[in-house]
């Protein structure tokens, strides 16, 4: 009898070894940024899906700012639409909105082919409660990678070899407030769209159409507005196949039920502008995506009547608070910027004042997309060649809140004069 | 299915459950369902049919050997037993040569094809490879023979018989057992004991250790300098080789814990195949601690029924005549460690074995015998104690390194590549070729593995050496840790299973390769 208590307090240890390594060592992306949605308690009126485009393009936070209109991105960089159709499902399961709108990004034509790695399955799917949707996405995901449903059930098996990459998020949760966004504060200059076509190819009916097809089909039968949106990309992304692909979706999408907003098309009345709306070479940054976000807005509020809540309290009491705790959050992420223009512009310029001591003023609108800052920030440059105050630096960027004047943050500089940019310094 | 798996480890679950709801009695005939079940879901289910035919024909031998009146085996040789016992071991080496052995023929034929085109061409035998074959085979002749010899009565049940051979937990790597240890444990009755199985589980658990976090991590590096000898050169070569031997060790070690310790679980002991190999001084100590059931298999069929035939025992009676005493001791020597080298390099299924392992072994057995006196001497003139540390140390280096230099051919993919690695190690020597800052400039983190990585391996080998220590004192480290209080053995336990399930190298984006010693 000794025994077998012993033994079973024994098992029960490493069963609670085995739960606790699992937590620690397993991706927190999924968790991080959806499991808001999945607790929230207010409702939505809209919620965006998709892959990275979407994701970093639509922050919910400066739709409720400008429009009142209360949504949620649960999207996913690398997202393959087929997976965003369980997203889709479950979601839906948890509020009621009145507009989905889906991502035109990774919609593959390929029969048995998920069109997307194996780590972003995990962030799309890891923070859904496990139910039979998630099984059955686990299921389909799992005929395309090595350990099949298991490298999706078991975070172990899936992550136990991140132990050279925990950070202090994976042993502090550290939940997101951006709700669901992940958008760009760094500039890239690209190139724009020079070439249109109207031809479509024709579609197989490939894994991802069946998907696309699922989700428009889930939403009119729950009497859903769903949009298929082909977010803003740089010219080289919307070549001649991509276009053709593109039309081809536009009518199967509208076969169904659906709306297509094709925000990269000829006559797309948006005013994106190629030197200072992109992030990287892929994807918008906060200004490309809050041109986006108005787009959806406009449509929101146009097609679909969606009203401002912002002063409807059972509304706005969950929001205002949220977007406080949201700006604290990202005032202590400020840190993580690596440039001189991406840490300004990740905290904005409608709360704060900036004073730039540099040891070298002519050197400061070399750096790309400078002159957007000096033009829309609240910025003083005090020019300190023997780098009284800056130190050992090139630059030293103070932070303080507009409203009273109190510090808010300080980052030091080191001027790169091949990339000509201002890096954080170590 | 491979061992080191989750699958196994399911399957292991399932089976010690079914097996201890059976009774006593019938327990065996359970065992025999499980392994037939194994067979058929790690292997290609129709090549146990290889199986059957083996113990077809063993089961046939003892039948013929057997003495009619008392179903003894018939003592000593007769004409009918030789005949049976040669047609039975031939028919066997032959299916085996077939199968397992095809790289023989199909080599040979490419070769005699590119110098006489009149010789055809051969191709592989359009059927799935047999699993297991290399240690099934074994333990078939050693039947038919200890039979013949009467050392082991004649099996008159097929069934238990194909048991013996079928076993589940040896298939994949081995022990190769003999039938009268093997097979009356079959029959004992085990009863359910925590005992049992938490020793069993801890067998199994470092050999998860030993093959996921050690050899696994270890072939990273190893396939790498292997795969790409323009990218690695120099030092790599050296890195690679002395590295190589560490994994094939925890990882043949390892899958064998994991049979031994599965084995366990039902309460059967096989053979060990392992004694702290690189303690050993000598080469010839060491093959007395590496792959034991497979060297004490080729010392009781092959070399003492060779040096005890007529032929040889006259020939050493003659060279002792005319070259006196020592002369006859080398040459008995020589043709029986000859014989058994070459069986268990031709077991391993490849030319490169018969030259990397049997000659290569035979010369330096050969060599230590002829100079083994006058190294004696040479020792005692410069005052060496034999016994100090540092001599013993010595001793166990230079036995890695021989075997070092023996697994080149073992990991190369033919003997010219063998020989080619062994002209770049030698060539690594020389000061204009030793890239010596690979150790310092952190390009030893750049061929996979990381620096934790390393950090790991290292820790790995330390806790090898301390069990192998304890191994020594203790007979199994377990023991000794078993004799420890509660708390700490559960922390032990407990923070191997952690080390396992962490640093094992397994899962998605990770390739499991497979056993060393698997493929035999």
């Amino acid at each position: 009898m000794k025994k077998a208590i012993s033994t079973i307090a024994f098992l029960l240890l490493v069963a609670l070894v085995t739960v606790s390594l699992s937590n620690l060592l397993r991706d927190k992306t999924s968790r991080n940024g959806k499991s808001e949605y999945f607790n929230a308690k207010t409702e939505f009126d809209a919620l965006y899906f998709g892959a990275s485009r979407m994701h970093e393009a639509i922050d919910p936070i400066y739709i409720w700012n400008n429009y009142g209109i209360s949504s949620y991105n649960l999207a996913s960089a690398g997202e393959s639409i087929q997976v965003t159709y369980f997203v889709v499902k479950e979601a839906l399961e948890h509020s009621d909105p009145k507009v989905v709108f889906v991502d035109s990004a990774i919609i593959g034509d390929v029969k048995d082919d998920i069109n997307c790695g194996y780590g972003y399955v995990h962030q799309s799917i890891d923070a859904l409660p496990l139910n039979e949707n998630k099984l059955e996405a686990i299921k389909y995901a799992g005929q395309f990678f090595d350990g099949g449903m298991l490298a999706f059930i078991s975070p172990l098996y899936a992550y136990h070899n991140r132990y050279e990459n925990l950070t202090k998020d994976d042993f502090v949760a550290n939940y997101n407030y951006d709700k669901g966004a992940y958008m760009l504060s760094t500039f890239r200059q690209v190139e724009g769209i020079s070439e249109y076509t109207d031809e479509a190819e024709t579609l197989k009916g490939g894994d991802g159409t069946v998907y696309l097809t699922k989700i428009l089909d889930l939403c009119k039968e729950k009497g859903i507005q769903c949009v298929l949106v082909d977010v803003p990309v740089p010219g080289h992304m919307f070549n001649d196949k991509r276009q053709r692909r593109m039309n081809a979706l536009k009518k199967l999408t509208k076969e169904h039920g659906g709306a297509y907003m094709g925000l990269n098309e000829r006559d797309a009345d948006i005013d994106i502008d190629y030197d200072y709306d992109f992030g990287d070479s892929v994807h918008l940054n906060y200004l490309g995506g809050n041109k986006t976000a108005d787009k959806l807005a406009e449509y929101m509020i146009n097609e679909l009547k969606i009203e401002d809540h912002r002063n409807d309290p059972v509304y706005a009491e969950p929001w205002t608070e949220d977007v406080q705790k949201y700006k604290v959050q990202r005032l202590e992420r400020v840190a993580e910027q690596v440039d001189a223009v991406s840490y300004m512009n990740w905290l904005g310029g409608e709360d704060y004042t900036y004073t730039m001591y540099v040891t070298d003023k002519s050197l400061l609108l070399t750096q790309y997309a400078m002159d957007y800052c000096m033009e829309n920030f609240d910025i003083k440059v005090i020019e300190d060649p023997e780098q009284e105050v800056t130190g050992n630096y090139d630059m030293k960027i103070e932070v303080r809140r507009s409203s009273d004047g109190e510090f808010a943050a300080k980052q030091f500089f080191q001027y790169d004069y091949n990339g000509k940019i201002y890096m954080k310094a170590e | 299915m491979n061992i080191i798996s989750l699958g196994f480890i399911l399957f292991l679950l399932a089976a010690v459950l079914i097996y201890y709801l059976t009774p006593g009695k019938v327990q065996w005939v359970t065992m025999l369902i499980l392994s037939i079940v194994f067979y058929c879901l790690a292997a290609t289910p129709y090549t146990i049919l290889f199986l059957l035919f083996s113990a077809g024909l063993a089961y046939f031998s003892g039948i013929v050997m057997a003495d009619p009146e008392n179903g003894d085996a018939l003592n000593g040789f007769n004409k009918k037993a030789t005949a049976v016992v040669t047609i039975a071991i031939v028919l066997n080496v032959a299916v085996w040569f077939i199968m397992k052995g095809s790289a023989y023929w199909i080599q040979l034929s490419a070769w005699l094809h590119a110098k006489f085109s009149v010789f055809p061409e051969m191709k592989a035998v359009p059927l799935a490879a047999a699993f297991g074959m290399g240690y099934y085979t074994c333990q078939t002749i050693g039947y038919i023979v200890d039979c013949s010899w009467g050392t082991a009565k004649p099996e008159k049940n097929f069934f238990k018989l194909f048991l013996f051979l079928a076993f589940f937990p040896q298939l994949t790597t081995g022990p190769i057992s003999r039938y009268a240890t093997l097979s009356p444990q079959f029959y004992a009755g085990a009863k359910f004991s925590i005992d049992r199985i938490a020793r069993g589980s801890q067998r199994i658990l470092w050999g998860f250790f030993k093959k996921l976090v050690i050899a696994e991590r270890v072939s990273i590096v190893v396939n790498a300098v292997y795969g790409d000898p323009a990218s690695y050169t120099g030092l790599w070569t050296w890195v690679a080789a002395l590295l190589y031997p560490v994994q094939i060790y925890t990882d043949f070690s390892g899958s064998v814990d994991v049979v031994l310790g599965a084995a366990e679980l039902f309460g059967i002991t096989l053979p060990e195949n392992f004694n702290n190999p690189f303690f050993s001084q000598t080469s010839q100590e060491f093959w007395q601690r590496w792959h034991m059931s497979l060297g004490n298999w080729a010392k009781d069929y092959i070399m003492y029924p060779v040096l005890k035939s007529k032929k040889v025992v006259s020939l050493t009676k003659n060279v002792k005549k005319k070259f006196g005493k020592r002369a006859s001791k080398i040459a008995s020597l020589a043709i029986g460690v000859f014989c058994t080298w070459f069986v268990m390099g031709v077991w391993h299924g490849n030319y490169k074995f018969i030259v990397g392992c049997s000659i290569w072994y035979w010369l330096v057995m050969l060599t230590y015998e002829i100079l083994g006196p006058s190294l004696s001497k040479l020792n005692k003139m410069l005052h060496v104690r034999e016994e100090s540390f540092g001599w013993i140390t010595f001793r166990r280096i230079r036995t890695y390194i021989i075997y070092t230099l023996s697994m080149v051919f073992f990991r190369s993919d033919g003997i010219s590549e063998a020989i080619n690695m062994l002209k770049r190690m030698f060539a690594a020597l020389t000061p204009s070729a030793s890239n010596v800052w690979i150790f310092i400039d952190g390009s030893l983190y750049k061929a996979g593995l990381t620096k934790f990585d390393f950090t790991i391996i290292f820790a790995g080998i330390i806790a090898l050496m301390i069990v192998a220590v304890l191994r020594e004192k203790y007979g199994y480290a377990r023991n000794w840790i078993a004799e420890q209080g509660l708390a700490f053995r559960w922390i032990i336990w407990i923070a191997l299973f952690a080390c396992v399930i962490v640093y094992g190298e397994y899962g998605p984006g990770y390739h499991s390769a497979d056993f060393i010693y698997a493929g035999f």
